[in-house]
């Protein structure tokens, strides 16, 4: 099955003679882990992959994507740089077969393997979920379009034009995913929390999904607090409540 | 799901938290039951500002809103109460220099024996909006507490709108309909008045009565029952 791969900036570049598409010329020199990319991103159909790769989508989406840091000159990270070498070792065979590259040189680049510029060390971001009050939860992972996929699915699909899909946002400044936890959306969080093992590292986040499923049909409250001299006010289960609270009347979030 | 709040004790506060407990089934405090009972304005002071019987459960809501109010009316005689209130509370009108809107402020000044001008917010630019200046009195300097004047517009669908309410916090929109909940005006005005807040129990639609409404425990769910919580005050 041909895997379709998302627009690059390879389709974008002008015309390169000496970096045209090849298949039965002579054997393209390889240098560098960084000269492979350059070569297996230029061997691949436009908008396809090489059979080697084409049961997972994914690996022509690392080319692409490494291939534009490569072209823009930047340096690969060490996890960039292991990958690369697994997708050398994954299409080594069909390359050479099709003439594209020697034997020799990739199997020289896979035991001793040398970069244009020195590796950068990778950022690990680990997969976290956290309460941050206000009854969401932030999501924090590396871009994986799976997770992705199921998170953006978290928002209630539009029955009615006056339906409003406001439970699911990015946050830009901070890259976390923030979720507004509704009992429409319960049973989807959790899932997503055990299906991508997301970590749980606090005691808050625990107590809050044990609340928040308690809470279903349960009754708000609003008591007087005498020591602050403030209505202490606790929604269960109702975010017109909640959102009339946070917006309307002069409150501050616990 | 489970959203705790400190929200500030105040006799207004109160008072809205009963009317919810009315649509709804909450857990209220007798402390906060016996708190709503508190401050209201007393009869002498209605009398002195001229505020008819009829007229003093919409002046005590205006004052609870802090003049932050949707104002839904059937016809212009019931605007009279809002000049009453706002000069009971000493606070001083901003306009905009339509004629209608200006000669609505002058009469009522009049009426109270006073004369008034009304001149440019801000002498130094070409600002739209007008402050009263007393003539022949002495000479108030509005414009530097422009801020705390009472805002009103009938303009729920200027694109300024938003601006003015944010910069306004007294800010009162004008809806004339005597079947308003058959528009989508208040709705307009509610996201206004107060953004981010939900427009659903504003919406007179069967769909969002039954499955936004019923399911979240609401007994009641007719827009005017709910008006109040985005301090939408009926006069039809």
């Amino acid at each position: 099955m041909a895997n379709q791969t998302s627009w690059n900036l390879g389709m974008l570049l002008p015309y390169n003679p000496s970096s045209k598409r090849r298949s039965k010329k002579s054997p393209k020199s390889i240098k560098t882990v960084e000269d492979f990319i350059e070569i297996l991103f230029y061997s691949m159909p436009f908008g396809g992959t090489l059979d080697s790769l084409a049961h997972d989508s994914w690996y022509a989406n690392f080319v692409n994507s490494v291939f534009e840091q490569v072209y823009l000159g930047h340096s690969l990270t060490v996890n960039q740089a292991n990958v690369s070498l697994k997708v050398m070792r994954r299409t080594k065979n069909e390359l050479i077969a099709k003439n594209i590259v020697s034997k020799d040189e990739i199997e020289q680049q896979l035991k001793t393997p040398k970069y244009r510029n020195s590796l950068r060390p990778s950022v690990n971001i680990p997969k976290q979920v956290r309460y941050i009050g206000d009854g969401i939860l932030a999501f924090r992972f590396k871009i994986n379009e799976t997770i992705l996929a199921d998170i953006k699915n978290i928002r209630k699909p539009k029955t009615h034009y006056l339906d409003t899909n406001d439970t699911v946002w990015f946050n830009h400044t901070h890259k976390l995913w923030l979720v507004r936890v509704n009992r429409d959306n319960m049973k989807k969080i959790s899932e997503i929390i055990l299906d991508h093992r997301f970590e749980i590292d606090d005691e808050a986040t625990i107590d809050f999904l044990k609340q928040a499923d308690e809470n279903i049909g349960k009754k708000s409250t609003f008591v007087m607090d005498p020591e602050s001299g403030k209505i202490v006010a606790n929604v269960c289960d109702n975010e017109l409540i909640a959102a009339w609270v946070r917006n309307v009347l002069p409150s501050e979030i616990i | 799901m489970d959203n705790d709040f400190l929200i500030d004790a105040t006799p207004a506060v109160a008072r809205k938290l009963v009317k919810l407990s009315n649509i709804m089934d909450i857990n209220l405090d007798d402390e906060i039951r016996k708190l709503a009972t508190e401050n209201l304005i007393d009869n002498f002071t209605f009398e002195k500002f001229q505020i008819e019987p009829s007229e003093r459960q919409i002046a005590q809501e205006l004052i609870d809103n802090n003049f932050r109010s949707i104002f839904v009316h059937s016809d212009k005689k019931y605007l009279s109460i809002i000049p009453k209130v706002a000069k009971m509370m000493d606070i001083f009108p901003i306009t905009f220099q339509v004629a209608e809107t200006v000669y609505f402020w002058k009469k009522y000044y009049e009426s109270m024996g006073e004369n008034i001008s009304f001149e440019p917010s801000n002498k130094d630019d070409d600002s739209i909006l007008f402050l009263p200046i007393p003539t022949g009195g002495k000479n108030l300097d509005l414009s530097s507490k422009r801020r705390s004047g009472l805002f009103i517009s009938d303009q729920c669908d200027s694109p300024n709108m938003e601006n003015y309410a944010v910069e306004f916090p007294k800010s009162i929109i004008l809806l004339n309909n005597k079947k308003w909940y058959y528009t989508s005006n208040p709705v307009v005005a509610a996201n206004i008045m107060f953004r981010n807040t939900p427009s659903k129990p504003l919406q007179n639609s069967t769909y969002h009565r039954k499955r936004v409404l019923e399911e979240r425990g609401f007994k009641k769910n007719h827009p005017t029952d709910l008006a109040f919580l985005y301090n939408l005050i009926e006069c039809l």
